[in-house]
């Protein structure tokens, strides 16, 4: 059999430049489209391949089934009875059936099924042409490319993250006249902007494409212009025997804003060098994305390799912009640091009773004030043992640095806590206090990076927690997507502390959890709000309103650790206590799941529960149980059986160990079973029913101590 | 359209009326004007060769946005006498946003040899409305381009006119400002006068007067750069007082559209 014929075609989508996170985004779903697509429209294909550079997203298909296969399809008219008389003539229902087709009755043929012979035809679908069926589906699959941010340009209305500029598609040297985004596809595409001064190419065939943009100064390839660029950064360092250190996803990301990068090797005034690491860093990679370099034994040195886009004969011209724009923000950093250093961290901290926290809730020398009081009860209540002096530093030098000149400039405030720990450093306070400063704010994001002393985890939990209290005593609490003091954060970066816990890989809890009473601690910090609590809020309903809340944080986190949803309420139960404790118990309930009689378990525990919160709502009392009372046998044997385990678990609980503990609670159901089948609850005997409530209420308690069964969700209830 | 700056202080010309209520609504609008405009927070004493806390720009709306915009922007540069193949030009993503404004827009700062120059933006959303046709806005940094163009380091340099440099011109009046609103600003004479303007905006528009409302949304905005220069207000308070000014942006855009017949 003869090769079947194949082409190439190219899809090259322009664009005004685009964000450099978009591109490998755009060209993995190219390609996947892509693979969809071709298998929807029955072509075969060798390769696929997707490239992108800032002004362009790439598709190549080589290989390419020049024209689909034919393909027949069966399509099924009138039953026979219905389309032909009794004395053979088609009917109107047989005459309309082949019109539809296109052809006329005699063309049908006849199908056989289980309901008896029906009309039918069998249909040729055409074979397209490769350039055909792309022009034809390709834009649907194109408008399925999804971006995070998107923008409209045109009247199209179509949504990507820059304006398509133009749209180039080549099967061989044909145009495949596609339309997408409101325009339609010819053989131009567009150079290097500054190489070529944008100057508009024709391409003749297909497998021109590349070649040719090479040629008007385009490095199609990612791979391409990562290699040319640590190429070239490869030998600029041996000039100054420097390293670049761990900045894979900066290289990465810059060559994602150029077509043709070109490096360069800058420095800057030595003296700079006495300004923080962090600093210099954050001034070289935040803004200009330079790359710091570093001496072979980790110093700082004064030198960056930045990249450029341009002609490599205007370098000179280029750096001369860089170092100046660089010098200028390293000139600033170095102002500011020299000022701050000249007034100390306690000078500057004597501001903070000028720079308001939030309104209603004080100055941030107030929430400091705040912040001493919670600190010391804290550290009583989880015995944590800090030294009180510096204690008492740590907190009233936290937030130090938002008064000082660099944390206020908005291209440093990144550094708020990081400045304050080196200040504190430079004031001669002990490494407990500064690291505990530097570390207060940490976790800056959800699985960010912890606070390594005990003092910046104390810190961090009284910051978030006189945070959450006073705004949710002022009612500002978070409502759907409006959370403007990113209270949701402060609530999960409070967990993560105490739970020790920083992301989804970690243990939770983790080996250091603190096991906190947080109904009091959160009453403990509304009260410390003092005349900041509003004279008419409710403190009892603040106090729940903001355990709901951290108690949702707490379910979202278990979720994220794969713990059931429903699994994570029965652990939090009505009321969240401890919030390590309540994770322990989460996996354990969800540990116990693999028993195979589980359900029924959780339906037997539910009864219990439920009997119990029946006879509340009908209002009946009960008191005490009188074991003496007790008078069939399943009653006296659960009772038995109860008493006996309750003492086990409480052991086996305090282990910490809460699959043990439920396995052993598991081994009551036969009695419970039992119980309600043999034994009333609900007596007519006044006598026997108060006691069998009661009965009921002593387990019920235990059970609710441990977990809420009744929020289990068993299968078929 | 060639328009004159307008009267108010404002950190943007993109909060000059021409720009906030040009991009609402369908009919078409093209402009430019030059328009000063004041950051408090990034005033240097006159010490900075880049930073001042008042700089011109020069602004260049087209609504709806041609296609061939950004080649007439490059265009506009090499008019200008920038060599485009003499220098690097990148266009870094700028996820632009005025929160004061309630407005979005997708572009790029366009960076000169690392320099800023330009902001170049898609506007999307203005006063939380939706836009439709799109407004392109080209903000060129007057004193950063100049600068350029005359070879010098510092815009204090820069050669003005008529041998007045723009130390001669600018200097003292950096100074000033800046000791005004890092040091001397009296910070609760400020939130009264946030207060006040606040208040006016609402009185205002009950009365339907549109623009003397917006004016004093500016004022409102313009009193809380210089709170926040100052360090009178917190991080988190911040939030707090920019949700406040969109408040009073939204409603003088929801009275605009209203007035126009478009309102969705």
């Amino acid at each position: 059999m003869a090769k079947k014929p194949t082409i190439t075609f190219v899809l090259e989508i322009g664009c005004e430049e685009l964000p450099p996170t978009d591109l490998p985004r755009g060209e993995e779903q190219l390609k996947r489209l892509a693979e969809e697509l071709l298998s929807e429209i029955r072509l075969s294909c060798r390769k696929i391949q997707a490239h992108s550079t800032p002004r362009r997203f790439i598709l190549i298909l080589s290989g390419l089934q020049a024209r689909q296969i034919p393909k027949l399809e069966f399509v099924l008219g009138p039953p026979m009875k219905v389309a032909y008389t009794e004395d053979g003539k088609p009917t109107e229902a047989a005459i309309g059936f082949a019109k539809r087709q296109g052809v006329s009755p005699q063309e049908c043929t006849v199908s056989e099924s289980d309901r008896g012979p029906y009309l039918a035809y069998k249909k040729t679908l055409p074979a397209l042409s490769a350039e055909q069926a792309l022009a034809e589906h390709l834009p649907a699959y194109l408008a399925r490319l999804s971006f995070p941010k998107t923008m409209r340009w045109n009247q199209s209305g179509a949504l990507f993250p820059r304006p398509i500029r133009w749209l180039l598609a080549l099967a061989d040297e044909k145009v495949v006249p596609l339309e997408f985004a409101g325009l339609r596809a010819g053989r131009y595409t567009y150079g290097h902007r500054v190489l070529t001064g944008g100057k508009r190419i024709s391409i003749p065939d297909a497998k021109q494409l590349l070649p040719l943009l090479k040629k008007n100064g385009v490095i199609v390839e990612r791979a391409k212009r990562v290699a040319l660029m640590r190429k070239q950064a490869d030998k600029l360092l041996e000039k100054v025997s420097g390293m670049i250190d761990d900045y894979e996803w900066l290289m990465d990301q810059v060559a994602n804003t150029m077509e043709n990068p070109v490096a360069v090797l800058g420095g800057f005034n030595p003296r700079h060098l006495r300004l923080p690491g962090e600093v210099i860093v954050s001034a070289l990679v935040g803004y200009q994305r330079f790359f710091p370099l570093t001496s072979k034994d980790g110093e700082l040195l004064p030198h960056f390799i930045a990249f450029h886009n341009g002609r490599r004969g205007a370098s000179a011209t280029i750096l001369r912009g860089y170092q100046q724009e660089i010098t200028a923000r390293l000139n600033d950093a170095s102002f500011f640091h020299e000022e701050d250093r000249k007034r100390g961290i306690d000078a500057i901290a004597e501001d903070l009773s000028g720079i308001l926290f939030i309104e209603g809730l004080g100055t941030v020398a107030e929430k400091c004030a705040r912040l001493q009081a919670l600190a010391m009860k804290l550290n009583e209540e989880l015995g944590l043992g800090l030294d009180e002096k510096e204690m008492s530093d740590g907190v009233r030098l936290a937030k130090a640095d938002l008064a000082s000149l660099m944390v206020q400039e908005k291209e440093f405030s990144s550094l708020q806590g990081t400045m304050g720990g080196y200040y504190a450093q430079d004031a001669g306070y002990p490494k407990q206090v500064s690291r505990a400063i530097s570390g207060h704010y940490l976790p800056r994001a959800s699985g960010g990076e912890l606070p390594t002393t005990k003092l910046g985890r104390l810190l961090s939990v009284c910051d978030r927690l006189d945070t959450l209290a006073g705004c949710f005593a002022l009612e500002m609490a978070p409502t759907g997507s409006e959370d403007p003091f990113a209270l949701r954060r402060q609530a999960l970066g409070l967990l993560a502390v105490v739970l020790d816990t920083r992301d989804e890989n970690s243990d939770l809890p983790g080996a250091d959890a603190w096991r906190m009473d947080m109904p009091a601690d959160i009453k403990l910090a509304l009260n410390n709000l003092g005349d900041k609590f509003p004279p008419d809020a409710d403190q009892e309903s603040v106090s729940k309103g903001l355990l709901a809340f951290i108690s949702r944080r707490l379910r979202g986190l278990l979720a994220e650790h794969d713990i059931r949803y429903d699994l994570a309420e029965a652990a939090i139960g009505e009321r969240l206590t401890d919030p390590a404790e309540a994770c322990r118990r989460a996996k354990g309930l969800q540990a116990l799941t693999a028993l195979p009689d589980f359900d029924g378990v959780a339906v037997a525990f539910k009864r219990v529960i439920n009997i119990v919160r029946q006879g509340r709502e009908r209002e009946l009392t009960w008191g005490e149980l009188n074991v003496e009372g007790l008078y069939e046998p399943a009653e006296r044997e659960l009772y038995s059986k109860f008493t006996e385990t309750q003492g086990r678990i409480e052991e086996t609980v305090s282990t910490g160990d809460y699959l043990s503990a439920f396995k052993r609670l598991a081994r009551l159901r036969p009695a419970v079973d039992t119980f309600f089948d043999d034994v009333l609850v609900m007596d007519e005997d006044d006598v026997k029913r108060s006691n069998r409530l009661a009965l009921m209420e002593e387990i019920a308690a235990f059970f609710l101590s441990l977990a809420d069964f009744t929020k289990v969700v068993v299968e078929g209830e | 359209m060639v328009l004159l700056p307008y009267d108010i202080e404002k950190g943007a010309g993109t909060f000059n009326p021409s720009t906030f209520f040009g991009t609402l609504g369908k009919s078409p609008w093209r402009a430019c004007f030059a328009e000063p405009s004041r950051r408090p927070k990034d005033g240097r004493y006159g010490e900075n060769p880049h930073r001042v806390e008042k700089h011109l720009q020069f602004q260049v709306l087209v609504k709806p946005s041609p296609d061939d915009i950004m080649q007439k922007y490059f265009e506009s540069l090499s008019a200008l006498g920038i060599v485009l193949a003499d220098h690097d030009l990148r266009l870094d993503e700028d996820d632009w946003e005025s929160p004061t404004l309630g407005a979005w827009g997708l572009g790029w700062q366009v960076l000169l040899d690392g320099i800023e120059i330009t902001q170049f933006t898609y506007f999307q959303q203005m006063g939380g409305y939706d836009l439709n046709p799109i407004t392109c806005e080209i903000t060129y940094g007057v004193e950063r381009i100049n600068m350029y163009l005359a070879g010098v380091e510092s815009f204090y340099e820069m050669e003005w006119g008529g041998g007045v440099n723009y130390r001669d011109l600018r200097y003292s009046d950096e100074r000033e400002q800046s000791i005004y609103n890092f040091e001397k600003a009296d910070t609760k004479v400020n939130f009264e006068l946030f207060k006040v303007y606040e208040s006016e905006v609402y009185r205002l528009l009950s009365e339907d007067l549109l623009l003397p409302a917006y004016e004093f949304v500016l004022k409102c905005s313009h009193t809380f750069n210089i709170l926040d220069a100052r360090g009178a207000i917190g991080v988190t308070e911040r939030t707090a007082y920019i949700g406040r000014i969109r408040k009073l942006s939204r409603l003088c855009a929801k009275r605009h559209l209203e007035r126009i017949g478009e309102l969705g």
